[in-house]
């Protein structure tokens, strides 16, 4: 989208990964690389420069297709996780 | 079929990460669980099953590999497609009940008395003439002929005809005034001579056809032995045929006249029939005689 490409110009490299989420809710992730830590607890989606760890209850992905992931559930904390520099919380 | 979907579990050392070769495979995931440490619990479309069985082996493969997947089945409508299929000739069996019951809505397959059926002959009759038979398509408006006809008979008073699914219900109701009553009793012949025919419905014969009774001996008993050897009583309904011969001598002017005289006298009835007769002149009189075949009916 032109709007997410203007945004993110800037942003070095970030334009193709990004978290949209719902608070109390679920969220969607795009540029996904893949899929780490998995339960019902937490989801850590991992992307190419790094690992967007989400907590929560009742976590499920609900589809997860050409690098775009929908988490449902409640998610109640997310943070950037870096195992070089530490968690960073969002 | 974007609603045909399958669940399919992987199992594996930590399966999340057999997620990424699906990923690229560019194989849609739905509804992906963790039920446990090492499964993993997704929903594929049923296109895409096949392609997760070409990258990951079915569980049960003789050579390991790291990851295993089974297919659960389909769900949702996919389910009831599968079962359909896999049921084919139940499936068929039962549409072709459905049809074979939709054809013979029309069809008259029996015919069920109310009331009584007695006039069941009658009946079948009536409906026959009616155009109404069984196995056969009903044709509608013949109720009133039907019951025109069964209400003709002296004994029925209520008669009502209408087609109850597959069966036509007669009603059929009879004066209380104009039962008739029926005999009790043993059988005994009316005269003597030589058994012709014999026919019991029920009772039990205690002569045979050939056998030579007199008059006032018992054809037939109103009784039927059971199989412990009682006996029970019931009403004989029977019709025996005995080839008699009466004589007669009768004052007359003439032959005819003298046999007018000796039919008159014996008391034939209706079902009675005359073999041969002879008339000859002894003194004054003529001696008559008569050889017929005497019906005797009993409850019939």
């Amino acid at each position: 989208m032109r709007l997410y490409d203007e945004i993110f110009k800037n942003a070095d490299g970030f334009s193709f990964s990004r978290c949209t989420v719902v608070p109390g809710g679920g969220g969607y992730f795009e540029g996904v690389k893949s899929v780490g830590d998995f339960s019902p607890e937490k989801v850590v989606v991992c992307f190419p420069h790094g690992n967007v760890a989400v907590e929560g209850k009742g976590l499920s992905i609900k589809k997860y297709y050409d690098g775009d992931l929908q988490l449902s559930g409640q998610i109640s904390r997310l943070y950037v996780e870096d195992l070089q520099t530490g968690g960073e919380e969002i | 079929m974007s609603f045909y979907r399958k669940r399919i579990l992987l199992e594996g050392v930590m399966p999340e990460r057999a997620l990424l070769k699906l990923r690229r495979a560019q194989i849609p995931l739905y509804r992906i669980e963790k039920p446990k440490p090492n499964q993993i619990l997704f929903q594929v479309r049923k296109q895409d099953a096949e392609k997760i069985f070409a990258i990951y082996s079915k569980a049960g493969a003789e050579n390991y590999r790291a990851y295993q997947v089974k297919d659960l089945g389909a769900i949702g409508l996919g389910k009831w497609i599968e079962t359909a299929q896999r049921r084919v000739g139940l499936l068929l069996g039962g549409l072709l009940g459905l049809s074979m019951i939709l054809a013979s809505q029309p069809l008259v397959l029996a015919v069920e008395f109310v009331g009584t059926s007695v006039y069941a002959r009658e009946t079948y009759q009536a409906l026959d003439e009616a155009g109404v038979k069984l196995f056969a398509p009903y044709k509608p408006g013949q109720e009133d002929s039907v019951c025109a006809k069964l209400l003709a008979i002296e004994d029925v008073e209520f008669c009502s005809v209408k087609k109850v699914g597959h069966r036509i219900v007669v009603e059929t109701r009879l004066s209380p005034f104009s039962k008739k009553e029926t005999q009790a009793g043993v059988m005994r012949a009316r005269c003597a001579g030589e058994i012709v025919s014999m026919a019991v419905l029920r009772g039990t014969p205690l002569v045979k056809i050939g056998d030579t009774v007199r008059e006032g001996d018992i054809l037939a008993g109103d009784w039927f032995s059971t199989e412990s050897g009682g006996q029970v009583r019931v009403e004989i309904i029977a019709r025996v045929c005995i080839a008699c011969t009466y004589e007669i001598d009768v004052e007359a002017e003439d032959e005819e006249t003298a046999f007018a005289k000796a039919y008159l006298s014996q008391g034939f009835t209706d079902q009675d029939t005359i073999q041969q007769y002879s008339v000859e002149r002894v003194g004054d009189l003529y001696r008559v005689q008569i050889s017929f075949h005497a019906i005797e009916i009993f409850n019939l």
